[in-house]
This record gives structure tokens, C-alpha cells and sequence, in this order.
């Protein structure tokens, strides 16, 4: 299999007076997997939902391989979406897949693989409205999978799932990209797809902030030294005084760019007790927090 | 485009709504023909009533109750069949398969009409089925060896399936399920036929009620309850064919241009 790349290029949307999306631009190569990354409300469904074709983007445009996806001939079989749950729930999980199955020249029996695809076999003649949320993930994945797309664009796929499903869909993904097959999927939540994603792109308040492989993110954690004390008090006071520390618990301060000497002494001249120091460096989940932060 | 209008056939087909508003519209239309049959028959028209059926039209009137008083059916199956789809989201999925909406929208009307059809004969079948017998027990004449009373029934066949195509032109228009359920009652049940028995009172404004959609559907079937009664004069069938598929085409239009167009987010 061989995916296309995604491009996305100069996309701005606007909602009437709130700007969604501004000046987006960034990538998804093939044989790899892609993590978007923000807060919530930083842009993410919307701008999936523009390189999809679902929202009219005010600037910009989006490029599955040469070509938009409204000009795709089969759209669906070029690329899968998984977007917010869109089911009736009168349908049984089968009925849902064969009303698209048409529209990507599937038929009944590849209708059965999708849902096998997925761990639903079990499900496949009950009623969506009694699914739970984790079974509607899997039931919207099996949906993007219907076509045999080359390309995955995931909306928040982790949602609703639980840890055991969670594994797995890691599992699924990660096999489609070395397949060689191109995935873009978005969270919230840095940790939840860390161990999934080759490249992240992280954007916050509509605007992209980073942009690279994982491995260059985690080169950018600044050192940082953890103190632990039990005296709250003495503790908030230093963390008032002192830029570039940050309270991660009314007992735990973290303070960057500095190192257990440093710390060290600033505790003794505050007259904290210490129970413990350790030059921690940012966890991967700081940096990202720290880039979504800063001002654009 | 046969794979959009497949997939539109197998969204209505995969609920529950297309048999159990078939179900009711047939039950509905037997007993308001049976019931229109028994007491207009056997309640003894005064001589100085102020509504009253000439004999020879009351057989038409009973046949044409589906017309008269149970198209809100397939007027609500016509509107919810688009209105389900952005309650539910699923008009997203069908845009992801199908980015040209225009053509969604054409499939969706495409798919409708082998149910405008079932609809209309269903409905004509009920107020024949119940009127009939309904008319024999009363002791009218059952007028099954006139022609104008099949043509009664083809014809209200006819409006029935209309019907539908304007449901669901207003559904496109109004893609707000509950709006539109509320809004179809509403008109069918209250305004109209006020506004039609309003008018009719005033022979200024009579020609006006004529073009309402409720006066057009009964138009096409050539008879109704209110044209009987002398409340209100009717169009010619084609007229009212042509006036009722007016309504439904320019709803279906506007919302075409404007719902189908909207980002979907
Ligand atoms: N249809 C809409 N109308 C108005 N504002 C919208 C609409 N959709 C999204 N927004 C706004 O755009 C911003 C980005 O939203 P979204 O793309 O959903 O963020 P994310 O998926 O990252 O949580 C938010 O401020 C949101 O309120
Ligand atoms: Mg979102």
C-alpha cells in the first residue's frame, strides 16, 4: 500500500466573528503516523473537517496527494474519516455499513470484514442507540476502513475507549502506516498517543506552535529540577519569587532550566525542608504543555 | 449516481420509520373514509344544515379521504427522511462518500419516489377498502361501478406521492427535525384548514385558498370534503399538481442553496 502525502497549506476558516483556524500548514507523509495535537478548541476538528471537504475553508486549501478531496473520484476509498460519531441509532451496525457501502463499491461480505476488522462481528446486528461509546469508535473506524482507504484521518480516535481498547487501536494504526499507508489523527492529550505517533504537529489557538518528529520534541524538554517539600507554604512563597517554577502539587515544584545545586541552595535560604530533589528534565507532556502556553 | 440513490434506498429502508408511518396513514386513512362514510350517510343531513354533501359527491368525498385529511404522512416521511439525516449527522457520512451535495440532494428524491408511489396506492386502498364497505352499511351507494370513482382514487394515488416529494423539499429546506414535525402539524392540522374555512366565507378571497397546498393536493384528486360542502372551490388536477410540486420544488430549491451548502461541523 502506498498512501498519499496530506498537505495542508495557508488554511485560515472563519466562523463568523471567531477564527477557528489561521494560516495552518503542515503535512502527513505516507508509512508514517501523525499526531495533531491542542488543547480543546484549539482547531483541530476543523481543520480535519476542511481537508475533508466538509467545511469551506475562508483561505488556504488542503491536498490529498495532487489533489483536493472533493475532486477524488471515490473520496472514501482514498482516504477514511473518523469524525465525532454520526450514526442513527435505529440502525443495527451492519445497516449503518451498508447504507455507505454503495458509495465506496463494497459489498456485503467486505461489509463483515469491516466489522471484523474492528472486534465487532459479535455486534454487527445490533442497534447503534444501545452501543457504547468505545463500540461507536470502532463501529466509525470500521466505516473509515469500508473503502480500503490508503490514508486515515482520525478525529480524536482514542475518545471513549478504554485502556484495553486503546492498545489496540495503537496496534491497528501503527500496522497501517508500516503497511506504508498515511495516518493523521488528533488528541488532546499528548500521553495518549506518544507511543503511537512518528511526527507531531501541535496547534493551539487555531495557529500551529511545533511542528516535527517525536524525536525532535523530546530534544526540546529543558533540564529541570523537582523539589519536594512538606511545608506548602514555604513552598508557594519560593514559587512566587522565582520565574520558571511551577507548582505541579502543593508539595512538588518544578522548577526549569535549573539544576539540583541551584534549587538546593535556594530551599536551605528559604529555610525549607527538603524531602527530596532530583533533576527530573521536562516530561514530554511539559514540553507540550509549555508550547500550547506560550504566546503565539 | 445509481450508487447515491442505492445508498438513499437502503437509509430508509434500514428504519423503522417507513413502515410504521405507512402503518399509521393506513389506519388513519380507513377510518376517517369509514367514519366520514357512516355519519354523513347515516346521520341525516337536515335540509337546513349549513355543510351538506350532495349525495352524488359523497362517495368521492370518502374515497378522497387520504387526500383530504391523511397526507400529513407522507408529507412527514418526505421531510423526515432528509431532516433524520442532520439530526443524526449521518448527512456528514453521505458527504464524505459523495463530496458533490447536489447530488446527495437529487439521490435523496430519487429515492423517495418508490415510496411516494407505495404511499399514494396505500392510501387509496385504505379509503377504499374501509369506504366501501362503510358506504354499502349506510345504505349510500358504493359508486364502485363509476368511473369517477376510480379516477378518484388513481388520482388521489397521485396527490399522495406529491405529497411526499414536498415533505421532503421542506425537509431540505428546514433540515430541523422537530421544527419541521411541528411546523407540518401545525399547518395541516390547524392553519389551513382555518384559513380555508375562512376564506371560504369570504368570496373575495375564495380564488386565494384555491392555491393553498392543502386545496392543490385535493385538486389533483378532484374532490375533497370542503369542495363538496361548497367551502371552498378547487383547481383544475393538473393545476393542483402542478401548484403542489411548486410548493415542494422551491422549498427543495431554497434549501438546496442554502442548508445542503453549510459547513458541516
Ligand atoms: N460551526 C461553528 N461555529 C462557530 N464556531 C465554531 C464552529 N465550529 C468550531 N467553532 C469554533 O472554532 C474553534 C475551534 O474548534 P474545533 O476545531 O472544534 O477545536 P478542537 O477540535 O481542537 O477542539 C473553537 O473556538 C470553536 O468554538
Ligand atoms: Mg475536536
Amino acid at each position: 500500500m502506498e498512501g498519499p502525502r496530506i498537505a495542508i497549506a495557508g488554511l485560515t476558516k472563519r466562523f463568523g466573528t471567531v477564527t477557528a483556524v489561521e494560516d495552518v500548514s503542515f503535512a502527513a507523509e505516507p508509512g508514517r503516523v501523525t499526531g495533531f495535537l491542542g488543547p480543546n478548541g484549539a482547531g483541530k476538528s476543523t481543520t480535519l473537517r476542511a481537508l475533508l471537504g466538509l467545511v469551506a475553508p475562508t483561505a488556504g486549501s488542503a491536498r490529498i496527494g495532487d489533489h483536493a478531496y472533493a475532486e477524488l473520484e471515490r473520496p472514501a476509498a482514498v482516504v477514511g474519516a473518523l469524525l465525532e460519531g454520526a450514526f442513527h441509532p435505529g440502525r443495527t451496525a451492519r445497516a449503518h455499513l451498508r447504507t455507505v457501502a454503495p458509495l465506496v463499491d463494497a459489498d456485503d461480505a467486505r461489509c463483515d470484514d469491516a466489522l471484523a476488522m474492528v472486534g465487532m462481528s459479535d455486534a454487527a446486528n445490533r442497534r447503534v442507540g444501545g452501543f457504547s461509546m468505545g463500540m461507536r469508535q470502532r463501529l466509525g473506524l470500521a466505516t473509515a476502513l469500508l473503502g480500503e482507504p490508503t490514508a486515515l484521518v482520525l478525529d480524536e480516535p482514542a475518545n471513549g475507549l478504554d485502556p484495553a481498547g486503546i492498545t489496540w487501536m495503537r496496534g491497528f494504526v501503527r500496522d497501517f502506516a508500516a503497511r506504508g499507508g498515511t495516518v493523521l489523527l488528533s488528541s488532546h492529550l499528548l500521553g495518549e498517543v506518544e507511543q503511537t505517533v512518528d511526527d507531531v504537529v501541535v496547534i493551539a489557538q487555531g495557529r500551529i506552535r511545533h511542528a516535527s518528529s517525536l524525536a525532535e520534541l523530546r530534544r526540546l524538554a529543558h533540564p529541570a529540577t523537582t523539589l519536594v517539600s512538606p511545608d506548602a507554604d514555604r513552598l508557594a512563597r519560593l514559587a512566587d519569587d522565582w520565574p520558571g517554577s511551577r507548582l505541579t502539587s502543593p508539595h512538588e515544584l518544578v522548577v526549569a532550566h535549573a539544576d539540583a545545586a541551584e534549587v538546593g541552595a535556594r530551599a536551605f535560604a528559604a529555610g525549607l525542608e527538603v524531602h527530596g530533589l532530583a533533576e527530573s528534565g521536562e516530561t514530554l507532556e511539559q514540553v507540550f504543555l509549555r508550547l500550547t502556553e506560550e504566546a503565539a | 449516481m445509481t450508487a447515491a440513490v442505492r445508498a438513499e434506498l437502503r437509509k430508509i429502508l434500514t428504519t423503522r420509520l417507513w413502515w410504521a408511518l405507512l402503518a399509521a396513514m393506513g389506519g388513519a386513512v380507513a377510518f376517517l373514509a369509514g367514519a366520514l362514510a357512516l355519519a354523513i350517510g347515516l346521520g341525516g343531513q337536515q335540509p337546513g344544515d349549513e355543510l351538506t354533501v350532495p349525495p352524488d359527491q359523497l362517495a368521492l368525498t370518502v374515497y378522497s379521504a387520504g387526500v383530504t385529511l391523511g397526507y400529513v404522512f407522507p408529507l412527514a416521511f418526505g421531510a423526515i427522511i432528509v431532516t433524520q439525516e442532520f439530526r443524526h449527522r449521518t448527512f456528514q457520512t453521505s458527504v464524505l462518500a459523495e463530496p458533490r451535495r447536489t447530488r446527495v440532494a437529487a439521490a435523496k428524491l430519487l429515492a423517495a419516489l418508490p415510496f411516494a408511489l407505495a404511499y399514494g396506492l396505500a392510501s387509496s386502498l385504505a379509503a377504499l377498502a374501509a369506504g366501501a364497505p362503510a358506504l354499502a352499511l349506510a345504505g349510500t351507494g358504493t359508486m364502485l361501478d363509476d368511473p369517477a370513482t376510480w379516477r378518484t382514487l388513481a388520482l388521489g394515488a397521485v396527490a399522495m406521492a406529491a405529497w411526499m416529494l414536498v415533505g421532503v423539499g421542506f425537509g431540505t429546506l428546514v433540515t430541523n427535525q422537530v421544527a419541521v414535525v411541528v411546523g407540518v402539524l401545525v399547518w395541516t392540522q390547524i392553519v389551513e384548514p382555518l384559513a380555508r374555512i375562512g376564506l371560504g366565507y369570504w368570496d373575495a378571497a375564495a380564488p386565494v385558498a384555491r392555491f393553498l397546498p392543502g386545496a392543490a393536493g385535493e385538486a389533483i384528486a378532484g374532490s375533497s370534503f370542503y369542495s363538496a360542502t361548497g367551502l371552498s372551490d378547487l383547481l383544475a388536477p393538473w393545476a393542483g399538481l402542478l401548484v403542489l410540486l411548486g410548493y415542494g420544488l422551491v422549498a427543495a430549491a431554497i434549501g438546496w442553496r442554502t442548508s445542503f451548502r453549510r459547513d458541516i461541523t
